[in-house]
């Protein structure tokens, strides 16, 4: 009898397995089936009026005291002028970073703001954070941007991840960090640094670039809670460059440059494109402009043209220039010199240019001038200096 | 802010790693399973109060190894139980079934999740019908062989997946985590060494 029972409860229980299996298992395929509806780019093509002054106006932002490493500064607009973030920590990578900004109302620059620290992301997510670096502001909607930025759990660059903070006053006070899973390896090892881009159906596509091992750009895409919902690697696999700058040329076209890796030869900036709205890339190649390998900034200018800002040098970042291409990458033009480094200073560099089209018709770039410097700086150019800066360029040729 | 159940989620790879290490260690020693218990809640203990540069020794643990799947979570517990009772799982058939497919699905993701190979795997997680199909095969070869322990892990797994229970959208985050792997490789070493010497014991006694 007994034996019977058992008998009886081990078939129940085979059944029982056998059923939630089943079940489970259609319900998996069923829901894996279509759960990343096709996405396309939401292209913005601004006007750029021809407007403005024909000089450059430029600012340091980071107070004259500043002693920390500053680096990978970016911007966004506000109803209320420009606001910029960059990461500062005693020495790269160091612990106890800190994500900081400062806001420009047209005239001058306010003193910096902590964003947040090592020790805030460790609180909000639950694990201890050494490093932080390159944020990147997009804005969500009227009054809401996030920011993305990359934190190392451990030693180096290599074990970043992505985090997400959300302000919905336009920058006057962040909510908790939230960790964006993208590797299956520890979610290891993934960094921002160029713009994010507006996706349908309320979705986000967040360049980025994997670091462990091999250097390869990436787009991340996430959906309306900022989680990702699918990771796309750029340019076919391989070890070619990073930190993408993607520029959507129509719903489903776009080109992006990619910072070049130190070996890799020529010294050239890197492009690739995609036909099908970021699924597949062409491999990355390198294109008539120089990179000292060091990032590329990238936007839409108008309807034909896009504005890069870039170091115009092989070998060091001693310049930050701006320069058209077409919307197929294949043709460019310089424009003109927004700065050069001090050749008397040693150490000195113009590094991390980042581009934003504040207003029509007016560009803000702010980049980076590492130790001995210790600056964040700023240049706002206007399109009437663009645009004549490339009719004197064309004269000289 | 983070909930205390991912809050506890996050340590209990690390919590778990500490106390397999440390009561494995005592079992070398022929400690009583009380005392092996003891010395690895004690080793916990010390992980936390251990300060490496700027965090504790256990912080250091939980920063690298992440939180568990379900089936790294169960295979965990299982090396707890050995390390504190001494009973082998190695010579299992289940266990065996369950460990090489950790092993496999690891070696199937990992290499390219790291950078190695110029496809990454990962992106199967997020969409479309291979994986979950791999998974239904899995399971149906689970139940043939009659694997229930494998079949509930995997099953959580998929639950907690459709539920979206984790932080993670990615299916591959709920059926494998790499200390899952690692382990599952250490344990196929330790099966692979066992056999090596076991056919080493006959013929050593026929000589002597």
């Amino acid at each position: 009898m007994g034996l019977v029972d058992q008998h009886t409860t081990t078939t129940w229980a085979t059944w029982a397995a056998v059923g939630c299996s089943v079940v489970l298992s259609a319900l998996l395929i069923y829901k894996m089936a279509n759960r990343v509806e096709p996405w396309t780019f939401i292209v913005d093509v601004p006007q750029a009026p021809v407007r403005g002054d024909l000089e450059i106006r430029a600012e340091t932002i980071t107070p004259p005291d500043e002693k920390d490493f500053v680096h990978g500064p970016s911007l966004i607009q506000t109803p209320t002028g420009l606001l910029a973030f960059w990461y500062r920590a005693v020495y790269e990578g160091a612990a106890n970073a800190e994500i900081v900004s400062a806001r420009f109302d047209g005239n001058r620059w306010s003193p910096t703001a902590v964003v947040k620290n090592s020790n805030t992301v460790t609180r909000d997510i639950g694990l201890t954070v050494k490093s932080l670096a390159n944020p990147v502001a997009f804005r969500r909607s009227e009054n809401e941007i996030w920011l993305f930025f990359a934190a190392s759990r451990l030693s180096g660059w290599a074990t970043c991840e992505i985090i997400l903070v959300r302000s919905t006053d336009n920058g006057q006070t962040w909510g908790p960090a939230q960790r964006l899973y993208a590797a299956p390896f520890l979610n290891m090892s993934h960094l921002t640094k160029s713009l994010p881009l507006r996706l349908s159906g309320d979705r986000v596509a967040l360049p980025a670039y994997h670091e462990m091992n091999r250097k390869y750009p990436i787009m991340l895409v996430l959906d309306s809670n900022g989680r990702v919902i699918d990771k796309l690697r750029m340019g076919n696999g391989g070890t070619v460059g990073y930190q993408p700058a993607i520029v959507p040329t129509g719903p489903t076209t776009a080109i992006a440059f990619v910072r070049r890796l130190n070996s890799f030869r020529p010294q050239s900036i890197l492009i690739t494109r995609t036909t099908d709205a970021g699924r597949t890339w062409t491999p990355p190649t390198p294109i008539d402009l120089p990179n000292p390998g060091g990032p590329i900034a990238a936007i839409r200018y108008d309807d034909t043209r896009i504005l890069l800002a870039f170091n115009d040098d092989p070998e060091d970042e001693s310049n930050v220039k701006l320069a058209f291409s077409n919307l197929d990458g294949t043709s460019f033009r310089r424009i003109g010199t927004l700065v050069e480094k001090n050749a008397q200073l040693k150490g000195d560099a113009t590094a991390y240019p980042f581009l934003l089209e504040s207003e029509p018709g007016q560009f803000d770039v702010v980049f980076s001038r590492p130790p001995p410097q210790h600056i964040i700086d700023h240049v706002r150019v206007s399109s009437a200096w663009i645009e004549h800066n490339l009719e004197r360029s064309a004269e000289q040729k | 802010m983070i909930s205390t159940v991912d809050y506890l989620l996050d340590r209990s790879s690390a919590g778990l790693l500490v106390f397999i290490a440390a009561a494995a260690l005592s079992h070398i020693v022929r400690l009583s399973p009380g005392k092996r218990i003891a010395i690895g809640l004690l080793a916990i203990v010390a992980a936390l109060l251990i300060s490496i540069s700027t965090r504790s020794a256990f912080d250091w643990i939980v920063s690298a190894i992440e939180r568990p799947s379900a089936p790294g979570l169960l295979l965990l517990v299982l090396f707890a139980i050995c390390a504190t009772t001494g009973r082998r799982f190695d010579d299992r058939r289940e266990f065996r079934f369950g460990t090489a497919m950790l092993v496999l699905t690891g070696a199937l993701l990992y290499p390219g999740a790291i950078g190695f190979l110029n496809y990454d795997t990962y992106i199967l997680g997020y969409s479309g019908c291979v994986l979950p199909l791999l998974l239904a095969l899995l399971l149906a070869y689970a139940l043939y062989r009659r694997c229930f322990f494998v079949v509930a892990t995997l099953n959580v797994a998929i639950l907690g997946f459709l539920l979206g229970a984790g932080r993670s959208l990615n299916l591959w985050d709920y059926v494998i985590d790499p200390l899952a792997w690692l382990l599952a490789i250490g344990a196929w070493i330790t099966i692979a060494i066992t056999a090596v010497v076991r056919k080493r014991k006959p013929s050593a006694s026929v000589a002597a």
